[in-house]
């Protein structure tokens, strides 16, 4: 950490201009004065809390019905049937391309970019959990009939606590990409948010505040890892293989 | 094609130089190996039609690439002319920061805050070198609210969200505005968004209102999705777009400055001389409908197209730079330094100083109305009417001439262009809020005002007045 900012400093205070031009990035002091500044504001906390509450909203919602629909596809050959043709043709299809629908769609720019947080984490969320069903040893549930468990029972019992090593790297990447997601339809149709801070700064030509943006989106993404890898590890400790 | 990542200097030799030199002179021989190519990268903003003079339209009739090749044929140097579009000024300037474009044309709060930012480094230094085009009184920039919008004054908005770009000539309209009308900037709340994002969103309501400049006001106006409810005009501060420069390049190559201002002059000549020709060009490239493009750039427009700096245009700036650096994004800016007339004096030689001192409108209506038998020259009254399947615009001594006109024409209209009867500001007939007045001159006894707090402080000085809409005021003609 302070070898890279210690070569930042270097490379941009003496104007370094080998190929790569580090003549007019700002330099780590000027970013950490307005840094400094930003954080006497109270704009900054409330873009901060802004952007982490539509993360919220839009990734718990992804990953409840996320691993809803993908235990109903992954159990059930009807669901599967009607459901995975959907969950294909949508996957490919990139959230930040759904911002010009979403802004006409709904009634605030807000629910506009949670429903683009959710649909980018919804279809990790639903594919790892899909997977992590079908990669269940079929001798549990089959040890788990002979004992005269029902389909309830076993989907309760076995399957979910299963797969839940599976679901919870779906949540991982559905994270990240939330995160990707909420910044970018912030940058195009935001109303506070730090992405929303970000590109505002890239308005006013302000680079500083472009990597202060850039390292509080940093900052925060991390913090929400570290919060789902807590969860998943305190979660999977009861499970044979998740203890790993 | 990309410039080489290498050469910071802008002259290649070698076999590139003779490929394009062998490309464009035809019949060189072996004797133009030891010319040199000198690239030109120009960046504009496409859709911002108030630069079309140093952007699309120069572009499109290819004024700067002929000049410089005839510059070329002199002097055995090849130029090659690269064109960037921009969707407003912020990433332009961000790219002249970054020595990838030498020319760009932008608003004036973003050509404030380029001089500024770009003024720390030799390199990427630049100079207002001439303007496109201007209106003297601010009213490029205006604020729309949708039609069924309960607002209908600026202080409705208080406490609303109004839709701007951060930064941008509209943005400092927006904060001069709420000052007019005894309110801050803090008393509404701005929402940065690009103007064609703000449009949706005014469409679907998710703002109150979209404060922007050319041409997205009257674009929504047009399109009945929006209402004029504040024109930058009654600012009574210049805006303007402007060419900027980066100063060590234009010094390494002063030619292809005097040829670039030369072609923008030939546009604004084009422009002022065909200007139903050239919006319908404009049109057909940009996407925007030709009605809206002619509203701004014909001729009583609300853009004057004139290359030279004149006197009120830089008075604007030391007004606007306050806002600037409050705002945070001009920390210093010498204007002397940053203004550089050279170039530009040089393109128009001994006129130059004839035409700057000039603040007259060189493009307006002047003919004789033959419906109402009565001279067209009064630019606070002349109006036009332009039918559809026809070339050229019918001209009207006053907005009740054009009403008549359209009242007996069998047949569509593409648009019918009238001025505010307080501020003369080029309105759609069709958006005008008309009020009758019977005991004006028949002539005159129908006017449109852009804005309907007008229209109602009209009826209450003249209590024989009556405050009417489109349809009924055409109405008055049929039923005559």
């Amino acid at each position: 950490m302070i070898a890279v900012l210690a070569l930042w400093q270097l490379l941009t205070a003496n104007h370094v201009h080998l190929w790569l031009n580090f003549t007019k990035l700002p330099t780590p002091t000027e970013v950490f004065s307005e840094l400094q500044a930003q954080l006497k504001s109270g704009t900054y906390y409330r873009n901060l809390l802004s952007s982490m509450e539509r993360i919220v909203i839009g990734f718990e919602l992804a990953a409840v019905t996320g691993v809803l629909v993908g235990i109903a596809v992954g159990r059930s050959r009807l669901a599967a049937c009607a459901l995975r043709p959907l969950i294909e043709i949508a996957r490919p299809i990139p959230a930040i391309a759904l911002v010009p629908l979403a802004i006409l769609l709904f009634p605030s720019s807000e629910e506009g970019i949670i429903f683009i947080t959710y649909f980018a984490a919804f279809f990790p969320v639903v594919v790892s959990t899909i997977h992590a069903m079908q990669a269940l040893p079929t001798v549990w549930e089959d040890a788990a009939r002979t004992m005269g468990a029902g389909r309830v029972s076993i989907l309760l019992n076995v399957v979910i606590p299963g797969a839940l090593p599976g679901i919870f790297a779906g949540l991982s990447v559905a994270m990240g990409v939330s995160w990707i997601c909420v910044i970018s339809a912030e940058m195009i149709s935001g109303q506070f948010g730090i992405g929303y801070y970000t590109w505002q700064s890239y308005g006013l030509l302000d680079y500083a505040g472009v990597v202060v943006g850039m390292l509080s989106i940093g900052a925060l993404g991390f913090l929400t890892s570290w919060v789902i890898e807590r969860v998943g590890a305190r979660v999977n400790r009861w499970l044979p293989r998740g203890a790993r | 094609m990309t410039r080489p990542s290498l050469t910071r200097g802008r002259v290649r030799t070698g076999a590139a130089g003779l490929l394009a030199t062998s490309l464009l002179a035809a019949g060189c021989t072996a004797s133009s190996a030891a010319a040199s190519t000198v690239t030109v990268d120009v960046g504009y903003q496409s859709k911002t039609i108030n630069t079309i003079n140093a952007g699309t339209l120069l572009r499109d009739r290819g004024t700067f690439e002929a000049k410089l090749a005839a510059l070329g044929k002199t002097t055995g140097t090849t130029y090659s002319v690269h064109w960037l579009d921009f969707p407003s000024g912020p990433p332009l300037t961000a790219q002249m920061l970054a020595d990838k474009v030498d020319i760009g044309s932008m608003g004036d709060y973003p050509t404030l805050v380029n001089g500024s930012k770009t003024a720390q480094y030799a390199d990427s230094k630049s100079e207002l070198i001439g303007i496109t085009g201007y209106n003297l009184r601010g009213s490029l920039n205006q604020i729309v609210v949708p039609p069924d919008s309960p607002a209908h004054t600026l202080a409705d908005l208080r406490g609303q969200v109004i839709s701007t770009s951060i930064g941008s000539a509209a943005h400092g309209m927006i904060a001069n505005a709420v000052g007019h009308v005894g309110m801050s900037l803090s008393d509404v709340r701005l929402l940065n968004q690009e103007p064609s994002v703000g449009a949706s969103a005014l469409m679907n309501h998710q703002v109150a209102a979209l404060g922007q400049f050319v041409p997205w006001p009257q674009l929504m106006v047009f399109r009945k999705q929006g209402r004029l409810l504040y024109d930058g005009g009654t600012n009574n501060v210049a805006t303007f777009h402007a060419v900027l420069a980066r100063q060590s390049y234009a010094k390494a190559h002063p030619e292809v400055m005097q040829a670039f201002l030369e072609s923008v002059k030939d546009t604004s000549d084009y422009i002022n001389a065909q200007p139903l020709a050239a919006a319908q060009r404009v049109a057909t490239i940009t996407g925007i409908e030709p009605e809206v493009v002619y509203l701004y750039n014909g001729p009583n427009g609300l853009v004057t197209f004139d290359p030279t700096i004149k006197q009120p245009l830089t008075d604007a700036m030391a007004t606007d730079l306050p806002f600037l650096k409050d705002l945070g994004s001009v920390t210093n800016l010498d204007l002397g330094q940053f203004v550089n007339d050279q170039y530009v004096r040089a393109a128009y030689g001994a006129g130059y100083d004839t035409t700057r001192a000039s603040l007259t409108d060189p493009d307006t209506l002047h003919g004789t109305d033959t419906a109402c038998n009565l001279p067209v020259d009064n630019p606070r009254t002349a109006s036009e009417v332009w039918f559809a399947g026809q070339d050229v615009t019918s001209l009207a001594a006053s907005p009740t001439c054009a009403l008549q006109q359209i009242a007996t024409h069998t047949g569509a209209v593409r648009a019918a262009y009238v001025p505010d009867t307080v501020t003369g500001t080029r309105l759609f007939a069709d958006a005008a809020v008309w009020v009758l007045d019977p005991t004006a001159e028949p002539a005159s006894r129908l006017l449109p005002f852009a804005l309907d707090t007008d229209a109602a402080g009209y009826v209450i000085s003249h209590p024989q007045a009556r405050q009417m809409d489109y349809p009924s005021a055409l109405a008055r003609f049929a039923a005559a």
